[in-house]
């Protein structure tokens, strides 16, 4: 037997009161003025202090009526009989996206772990009975909960709206700690938080201080009455394959190349799985399945490519062919953003191209070049090749060579006298490779080319005329500034070989070439270079020699940019050609050139976790509001304005869109936890405008918590460790067996109160009419 | 008109009721003035009595020729002379006498003495008498002579008025030295409470009564000393000492009443003894009830 109230057991103190009383109580009589006492006699006083008591019976009937009413406030339970005794129940529904894994039932129909903690719930709420009282937490995105003291209808009806939280939720400490803030002051023999969960590691993981201390004080406090249960509901169910993560391989996607998305697949199985991933672009699913064997537990990273033929701000989705029981993970969203190709225009003024172009030379050499195994015949052709044909090569050597992958680089070549039939307005950059003069209408429409914001490089090797050139393009003409950025010198050789400055070069496309790994720049070496001097206004050094012997020169003119090599990536020029530096530095000169150098990353975020997102790009310059929709709603709207119908209403799956998005000092915008999808960032609609262009929304993916996929459980012996005794661990079938025995004794207890208090009454009563009736007899 | 001290007890309704009465004395008094009262000296204005032998040296006018004639022996004639009366009240102010019935809104003992002793002034002072008064405890308080006259009267009343009741009752001492104090004859009533040793109280009587006062003792005791009519436990306190003593009523009344009984009886008996006349006086009665039933007695019981 126990007390569901013990403290009330103090009253048991109580008890010495009227034991004293029956030993001290001494009347206070009237005091009466009388003439003469010499007829009375001094009474007998019987109540004074004496170790003697007075109507003992009285006095046990007394007892009796107090110790019945403090066992009655303390709340005596006995725990005989079948009948279930009352209890404080709360019901926590693990609502974290894990809870999505399908299982069988009981009837083998295939249901998830949400949709059965729910049956269990409902099992658990219908045996709820008077006086006991039950609420109901859920614990997904938010703890969402009916009071203590609901029906168990209002409860039910709880249950039946979807939970379900995109991401690990609040977490079960978080619920479970709730739980015991609303057990407080309710007294029953046992307070039980049920929780009906998968036990998966990562719902456990959330546990703040404020949360520990709490169900700590609550288990302080209620002792062995309180029983955390935890209902496992997912057994032995944890295989899962999942996508988990994603990323663009390379900086950028450009026209003409293949976007590579990087899908990183997990299986938590304890088996062997063969995981089969297909890539979509957008709406259309590429044809290739890429698929790979994962061992229990493994990881692997799969290369999934697609062609892109267009500039666009679309997205990819990687997906497993197969679905498995937690479908919610088989995919993987990432914003794709297609960059327009750089249209490069190579002016090759060497006299390999002169040969070429009369043809007396081959092409087909440049077919091999780069290629082990080549032959010797064709060795010594490789050390004179031109460096104009070196720079194609490397400006896009999958183009060049036909393989799958370029740098979003397109070039052409031409001669400088083929030059005035180019419309120079499609290119991005005009490489004039050891070209020395040009006619000045040429020059004028190269000086406009580069003040529109266009890059004009000069590459001066053996064929450069010095003289020329700086006549040509260092000095002005009537309609035109100077187009170099310096004045050519003589060619010089340098022996040793000039090595590079080892500090100062901070220029921003030269970031990252330290790296043995990766491409180091002070492994060039210079064996010839043609001396720079009279840097023009504005222009400075972007790559210098030890020495400070100029290299490389970068000048401006209005809003674009010219850069002069004073070498040319002939092999006994330098040996820039061979090393690892060579093809990605003259990318990054590239994109530094176009305005590239810098790639924003996707947007990715996970789902229920808030995010910040850096908004300071031209296209939403000056908004202080932007706009966060579902992209299928946009899109919806597109299409259906595009076909005429420009009142489609946006789709149920996305009540809540769009959210208005304060843009912040910093030029960046708070993104509230959403579920997972795809969404569109941009600024706000005008009335009337449907969709909007796609040029000015960017898309923001939003992917399930990996956390979740994992189907690592958390160990029994870390419940015990946060909770001590007071958790224990059961199967879902045991659900209704967790209710105790018992029930309390409080109205067996009244009744005898009762009894007993008639009894004492009675018996006072016929004390006192004894007690008169002797007095009438003496 | 501001009212003359001790006029209060001058109860019309008591004095109209005894205005026909007349306090006649019992024994032969001696008073200083002719009055209606039997003097125990013969002389003139007398009552004829009886004849005595004849001694030489008797007066020659006294002789009763008549029976001279008849006998032919020397008788002389022996007269009573009337004379005023003195009645002296001896008032019983000690602390016993303050005592107030708790039950009702009848008179308080000493009020009740100090109205009937009024009444009794009064009535000796119409009828041409001489009243006096004197108050005691344990020793006499206040010691009015009996003399006539309205100043006397309203004297008396004055002194009445002023009564408190306080100390205890030594009644033997008090009676002894009024005793020696009175010089003639007279009516002394003794309005008292009687609480002191019954034995010094008879004594104190007799020492009046064999002195040839003619002495009544109104014996004046409230109801509830008389009937005892408490119920409740509680702690009663002597009004003269002040000790408490917690009695049960219930329990105790039959002793009390025995108790109180024999006492009474041996007030009364002593009384009887010596001669004095004994009434008790409840006051629970109407004074008028107890003085006229009083003058009525001693008409009837006078000659």
């Amino acid at each position: 037997m126990s007390f569901l109230f013990p403290v009330m057991l103090a009253g048991l103190a109580g008890l010495g009161v009227p034991a004293i009383l029956h030993l001290i109580a001494r009347q206070r009589f009237p005091v009466l003025p009388f003439p003469s006492l010499r007829f009375l006699q001094q009474e007998e006083r019987t109540n004074v202090f004496a170790w003697k008591l007075v109507d003992p019976w009285q006095l046990l009937l007394r007892l009796l009526v107090l110790l019945l009413l403090v066992l009655a406030m303390a709340r005596l339970h006995a725990p005989w009989g079948e009948r279930a005794a009352a209890r404080n129940l709360v019901v926590v529904l693990d609502a974290s996206s894990s809870m999505n894994l399908e299982v069988e039932d009981e009837g083998g129909r295939r249901v998830t772990l949400a949709e059965r903690a729910r049956q269990e719930a409902r099992k658990l709420l219908s045996s709820i009975r008077p006086p006991s009282q039950c609420a109901v937490l859920v614990a997904g995105d938010s703890l969402r909960a009916v009071g203590l003291q609901p029906s168990p209808e209002e409860a039910l009806a709880v249950l039946g709206a979807p939970p379900a939280s995109p991401g690990r939720g609040v977490g079960i400490v978080g619920a479970v700690a709730a739980a015991c803030q609303r057990l407080r002051g309710r007294r029953e023999i046992r307070s039980q938080i049920v929780v009906l969960t998968d036990r998966r590691a990562s719902a456990f993981g959330v546990r703040s201080l404020k949360d520990l201390e709490a169900i700590d004080a609550a288990r302080k406090k209620l002792g062995s009455k309180l029983e955390i249960v935890m209902v496992d509901l997912a057994g032995s169910s944890d295989e899962n394959l999942a996508i988990t993560g994603g990323r663009l391989r390379g900086a950028a996607v450009r026209v003409g190349d293949e976007a590579h998305v990087v899908a990183r697949v997990v299986n938590s199985s304890q088996q062997e799985k063969t995981a089969s991933v297909r890539l979509a672009v957008g709406e259309r699913e590429e044809p290739l399945i890429k698929t790979v064997s994962l061992g229990p537990g493994g990881e692997a990273d799969v290369d999934l490519t697609a062609r892109v033929d267009r500039s666009a701000r679309t997205f990819a989705q990687a997906r497993l062919r197969e679905p498995d029981r937690l479908p919610g993970d088989d995919l993987f969203r990432l914003p794709l953003n297609v960059a327009d190709a750089r249209r490069i225009l190579l002016v090759d003024g060497s006299r390999e191209a002169e040969n070429e172009a009369a043809g007396q030379t081959s092409p087909a050499v440049l077919g091999g070049f780069g290629q082990a195994g080549q032959p010797k015949s064709d060795a010594a052709r490789v050390e004179t090749v031109s460096g104009a044909v070196i720079l194609r090569f490397a400006l896009n050597p999958g183009r060049e060579l036909g393989l799958a992958y370029g740098t979003g680089i397109t070039t052409a070549a031409v001669t400088p006298e083929a030059l005035s039939g180019v419309p120079l307005s499609q290119y991005e950059i005009i490489v004039l490779y050891d070209v020395s003069s040009l006619p000045e209408t040429l020059l004028e429409d190269l000086d406009g080319f580069v003040r529109q914001g266009r890059s004009l490089l000069f590459f001066a090797s053996r064929s450069c005329h010095a003289l020329k050139f700086n006549r040509t393009f260092a000095a002005s003409g009537p309609k035109r500034s100077a187009i170099a950025p310096a004045r050519l010198g003589n060619e010089r050789e340098f022996e040793p070989p000039l090595t590079l400055l080892q500090s100062g070069q901070r220029h921003p496309v030269l970031a990252g070439f330290r790296d043995p790994l990766q491409g180091d720049l002070f492994a060039l070496r210079f064996m010839k270079a043609r001396e720079l001097t009279g840097l023009a206004d504005g222009a400075s050094v972007l790559l210098a020699a030890a020495g400070d012997v100029p290299l490389v020169v970068e000048g401006g003119l209005d809003r674009g940019r010219t850069v002069l090599f004073s070498f040319g990536l002939e092999l006994d020029q330098s040996n820039f050609a061979r090393t690892r530096v060579f093809p990605a530095l003259l990318w990054r000169l590239v994109d530094y050139l176009t305005g590239q150098l810098d790639h924003r990353t996707p947007d990715l975020l996970t789902a229920s976790t808030p995010g910040v997102l850096d908004v300071s790009e031209p296209s939403f310059a000056l908004a202080s509001t932007l706009e966060l929709s579902s992209a299928a709603a946009r899109m919806e709207a597109t299409r259906a304005s595009e076909a005429g119908r420009p009142d489609v209403p946006a789709p149920a799956a996305a009540p809540s869109m769009p959210i208005a998005l304060p843009v912040s000092e910093d030029r960046t915008v708070w993104i509230p936890p959403l579920s997972p999808g795809l969404y569109q960032l941009h600024k706000p609609q005008q009335p009337g405008e449907v969709g909007g262009r796609v040029t000015d929304a960017r898309y923001v993916a939003v992917n399930p918590d990996p956390a979740e996929s994992l189907m690592a459980r958390l160990d029994p012996g870390e419940l015990t460790r946060l909770w001590g005794d007071s958790v224990r661990m059961v199967h879902s079938g045991e659900v209704l067996d967790l209710a105790p025995n018992g029930f309390e004794l409080w109205p067996f207890l009244v009744s005898a109160l009762v009894l007993a208090y008639a009894a004492e009454a009675g018996s006072g009563w016929w004390l006192t009419a004894r007690r008169e009736r002797q007095r009438a007899n003496e | 008109m501001p009212e003359s001290p001790g006029i209060r007890f001058l109860d019309p309704a008591v004095l109209r009721s005894i205005a026909s009465l007349e306090l006649k004395a019992r024994l032969l008094v001696e008073g200083l003035y002719a009055s209606r009262h039997r003097c125990p000296f013969y002389g003139y204005s007398v009552e004829f009595v009886d004849h005595r032998e004849y001694t030489p040296g008797d007066e020659p006018r006294t002789i009763d020729w008549k029976m001279l004639a008849r006998t032919e022996r020397y008788f002389v004639k022996r007269f009573e002379m009337e004379s005023n009366m003195n009645v002296l009240c001896l008032l019983d102010a000690s602390g016993s006498m303050g005592y107030r019935g708790q039950y009702g809104t009848r008179l308080g003992k000493l009020e009740y003495a100090c109205t009937l002793a009024a009444a009794l002034c009064y009535l000796v002072y119409r009828q041409q008498d001489s009243p006096g008064l004197v108050t005691f405890d344990t020793a006499i308080r206040d010691f009015v002579p009996s003399r006539q006259g309205q100043r006397h009267l309203f004297t008396i009343l004055a002194r009445l008025d002023a009564l408190a009741a306080g100390g205890e009752t030594r009644l033997g001492n008090v009676f002894r030295t009024v005793a020696q104090r009175l010089t003639r004859r007279g009516i002394v009533v003794l309005i008292s409470d009687g609480y002191g040793d019954p034995d010094e109280v008879i004594d104190g009587v007799r020492h009046l009564a064999v002195r040839g006062h003619d002495v009544a003792f109104f014996h004046l005791l409230d109801s509830e000393e008389v009937t005892f009519p408490f119920q409740a436990l509680a702690s009663f306190q002597d009004l003269e000492t002040g000790v408490q003593r917690m009695s049960d009523p219930l329990r105790q009344r039959k002793a009390y009443l025995e108790r109180f009984g024999r006492f009474r009886e041996a007030i009364q008996s002593g009384c009887d003894a010596c001669g004095a006349e004994y009434r008790f006086v409840d006051t629970a009665g109407p004074i008028e009830r107890v003085l006229r039933e009083y003058l009525l007695y001693r008409r009837k019981r006078g000659r």
